[in-house]
């Protein structure tokens, strides 16, 4: 209840009638492309989730979708790109995992996507399974609850399940708070590939020397931006410098 | 470019003239032989030379040898003369013209003026044995089959010091090239002569009929004088110097008459070279559904990577799997081979005993000039039932045999017909506003609480401290109140103006309220405080006294008496509050 009341209010940050038409026009250009996709418009369908993800919606839906008309267009960069931005926002969601993974199987370069290990998505699992808006969340409400029985023990009136109460929450604040934190504030960036070849240079300048050359769909690390071109790094350590243009940038 | 020698001339206060800027250029001999190059120098002077620009010699190889500078201070001013070294080797006969050589000095352009260069046919070459340097380079075979090897070898000699040695073999085009090992080195004697011989080998793989020539391979090198003035001398032994020279050497040219391979037979594999096969089954006997490995082995000279998987014929009933090739690349002695083994996976789908025909490979032998076969023996392979078959066999009733399942096809899972409600941004925003305002607000919150609640407890600990503070002497009015009465003659007013002095009393000191306290109660209470036990069993009585008179009418406390009592409680009190 507190979470859609958060939720709720957030919504009306938005501005009343004006969200309300927005979300309606949104809800039809949904639909549209939905239809798009059925009728094997691709491109189409793939223009309308673009058009809705450009006015800033930020729906798993809409990017999941996105990645199937990128996909069925054999455009497979803007696909997995499409796939990493709907993973981030439904992270348990087991139908854009399995589109991801049947996307990197057509991948040229045998290149890992850079994924944490196992062991620090076992230790953090929280971090991986929640979106950031769902740890965002948890924090406020665990906050607020850690806070409530550290003033009730303050004044004298908490009792042992108040303590208890008290030591779950923090807990839970610990865990939740900074990991919202670090996705909110810093989030880790990812390039993919969106044209057939990219070529990384040594330096921001097309006469470089080509250090290596990736293949459309490729994922690295994005290390920084610079004008027209973006700087990677492959997991053994290589960088370079891709034009802008080749590489759709994803927060991870 | 290497920088050879760098020589720093300062000369401070000197009267010689600053000198000009300018680019002159000169060669070493004006008439050279094909065989023999010349030496350019190239001649920067001025401060601040950039590298000259050599013109275009399409007639000529060009070899840059180094550069020496020389700097001048003259009058503060800064000068310096660069001196670049090519070496020139011709590739034809006649008069050429080598164009200025173009440079910029101090930012602006200077250029040399051109020069002019005969070659001529040089003198036959001399016996080896004259020579303090020479080259060779020769072919195993001048009229090979196509894709025959043919084993070049380059062979650089040399008598006396040699430095910067640099060889330079043909492009072998129309060959596949392949270096064999690594380049030895070794002594030799040739006509009398001991050498130091450099050697490296190239296996050679001819692409198509056709005559052709091998260009010359060249070798461009720093070589001691061992006659002449130049030779060295004391001072130069002295300081371990040998004077050397540029010298380009270059080997004569290979034909070659490259034959066509005769009419091929059917079968031919298009390998040529010499050739052993072996093949060989993992098993001798297995079950249907199970699989067996036929491992090929080729084995001999020639390119391996020609090799291809020989055709194997195969029942329908079987199917197979190859494995990736394996590839070894061999020496033996001066020629190239090596094995290719080819592995495929057979699976019998039924029951039978097989035979399979021998495996063969055709190929062009070189040295018999004719083609080969070489077959492996026939394969024999037994196939039991499977285990649904046998059970079928023996009339019962049929089993289910599991199968794994296979993936056919793979594809994406559907679109998404439902969303997340459309957030947009701005709402995200909000929500980021509203999560951090949940995580600071709290503990702000409870800062203030806690200041709060701390104010309070200190305003209660300070109203009891003053409470007690002011006991006592609340307590002496209360006495004296009841001295007054006991004048008036109003006893019982007296009495209880007294108990009820010494219970407020007590009250104020021990934090309760001190009408409610019993005499056990205050016995108590005393001791746990740390009263003195005589003072805490005085007080217990004379509450107990009052008490009983207060409330049961103790005819016990006269009015002369109570005075009396009155002036004790006072001075008990007094006592007490001296102790709490």
């Amino acid at each position: 209840m507190i979470l859609l009341a958060i939720f709720s209010m957030a919504a009306s940050l938005d501005g009343g009638t004006s969200a309300a038409t927005l979300a309606a026009n949104h809800d039809t250009s949904f639909a549209l492309a939905n239809h798009a996709m059925s009728r094997g418009a691709f491109s189409e369908a793939a223009e309308g989730y673009e058009a809705i993800a450009s006015s800033g919606v930020l729906d798993g839906h809409v990017f999941y979708n996105l990645g199937n008309a990128y996909l069925r267009s054999s455009q497979l960069g803007k696909a997995i790109a499409s796939y990493r931005a709907a993973l981030r926002l439904l992270p348990r969601d087991e139908d854009v995992r399995a589109n991801l993974a049947f996307a990197r199987k057509q991948i040229k370069d045998a290149l890992a996507p850079p994924e944490p290990s196992p062991i620090v998505r076992t230790l953090f699992m929280w971090h991986f399974a929640l979106s950031a808006g769902e740890l965002g969340a948890t924090a406020a409400l665990a906050s607020l609850c850690f806070w409530a029985c550290l003033a009730l023990l303050r004044l004298g009136r908490g009792g042992a399940t108040v303590r208890l109460g008290g030591v779950v929450c923090g807990v839970v604040l610990v865990c939740t708070a900074p990991s919202w934190a670090w996705r909110t504030i810093a989030p880790e960036r990812v390039g993919v590939v969106v044209l057939p070849e990219a070529q990384a240079h040594a330096a921001q300048d097309q006469a470089a020397v080509v250090r290596f050359v990736l293949h459309e769909g490729a994922e690295a690390r994005l290390l920084s931006v610079d004008g027209d071109w973006v700087r990677i790094q492959l997991p053994d350590g290589q960088q370079g410098w891709i034009a802008a243009s080749a590489i759709a940038v994803v927060e991870s | 470019v290497r920088l050879s020698l760098t020589t720093l001339l300062v000369v401070l206060g000197s009267a010689a003239p600053a000198l000009a800027a300018g680019v002159s250029a000169e060669l070493n001999r004006d008439e050279t032989t094909r065989d023999d190059g010349v030496i350019l120098t190239v001649t920067l002077e001025g401060s601040g030379p950039e590298e000259p620009l050599l013109p275009s010699l399409p007639d000529f190889e060009a070899h840059a040898r180094g550069q020496s500078t020389q700097v001048q201070i003259v009058n503060g001013k800064v000068s310096s003369t660069v001196s670049h070294t090519y070496l020139l080797a011709p590739k034809r006969l006649g008069t050429f013209v080598i164009p200025p050589v173009q440079a910029r000095i101090g930012g602006r352009l200077y250029q040399s003026k051109p020069l002019t260069l005969r070659v001529v046919e040089g003198a036959a070459p001399a016996g080896t044995s004259d020579r303090a340097v020479f080259i060779t380079a020769e072919v195993s075979d001048k009229q090979p089959f196509v894709g025959e090897q043919v084993l070049y070898t380059f062979r650089f000699y040399r008598r006396v010091q040699v430095s910067r040695y640099a060889p330079r073999l043909p492009a072998f085009d129309g060959f596949v090239a392949e270096q064999l090992g690594e380049t030895k080195e070794y002594n030799t004697t040739n006509e009398g002569q001991r050498y130091v011989v450099t050697e490296s080998k190239v296996a050679l793989f001819p692409l198509e009929a056709r005559s052709l020539e091998l260009a010359g391979a060249t070798v461009t090198a720093e070589v001691a004088k061992t006659s002449g003035r130049d030779a060295g001398g004391p001072f130069d032994d002295f300081f371990g110097r040998v004077p050397t020279e540029s010298r380009l050497l270059r080997s004569e040219p290979v034909k070659m008459t490259v034959r066509p391979l005769p009419a091929a037979p059917d079968g031919f594999s298009g390998v040529v070279g010499r050739y052993t096969l072996g093949a060989e089954l993992s098993k001798a006997s297995l079950a249907a559904g199970e699989s067996a490995t036929l491992t090929v082995e080729l084995r001999g000279e020639g390119d391996v990577r020609q090799l291809a998987a020989p055709k194997l014929t195969l029942p329908p009933s079987f199917k197979v799997y190859d494995e990736k090739p394996e590839l070894r690349r061999e020496l033996a002695g001066n020629k190239l081979g090596g094995s290719a083994i080819f592995r495929q996976a057979l699976v019998a789908a039924e029951a039978g005993e097989f035979v399979f025909p021998p495996i063969r490979l055709v190929y062009f032998d070189p040295d018999a000039e004719k083609f080969a076969t070489v077959e492996s023996q026939p394969l024999m392979l037994s196939v039991r039932p499977g285990a649904g078959e046998s059970l079928n066999a023996a009339g019962a009733e049929r089993a289910f045999a599991k199968t794994e399942v296979q993936q056919l096809a793979d594809d994406i899972l559907p679109i998404h017909t439902t969303t997340q409600g459309l957030w947009s941004r701005p709402a995200r925003h909000g929500f980021v506003g509203l999560t951090l305002a949940a995580l600071l607000l709290p503990p702000a919150g409870f800062v203030l609480l806690a200041a709060w609640a701390r104010r309070r407890e200190s305003r209660e600990r300070d109203q009891e401290a003053e409470r007690r503070r002011t006991a006592l002497g609340r307590a002496k009015k209360s006495i004296e109140k009841a001295e007054q009465a006991l004048t008036k003659s109003q006893l019982e007013d007296a009495i209880a103006l007294a108990s009820r002095a010494l219970r407020e009393f007590l009250g104020d000191k021990l934090g309760v309220s001190g009408l409610a306290l019993t005499a056990d109660d205050v016995r108590s209470r005393l001791h746990e405080r740390g009263a003195d036990a005589g003072l805490v069993m005085r007080v217990y009585e004379e509450t107990h006294r009052l008490e009983a008179a207060q409330y049961g009418g103790e005819a016990g406390i006269a009015g002369h008496n109570l005075t009396s009592k009155l002036i004790e409680l006072k001075g008990m009190l007094k006592e007490l509050d001296a102790q709490l």
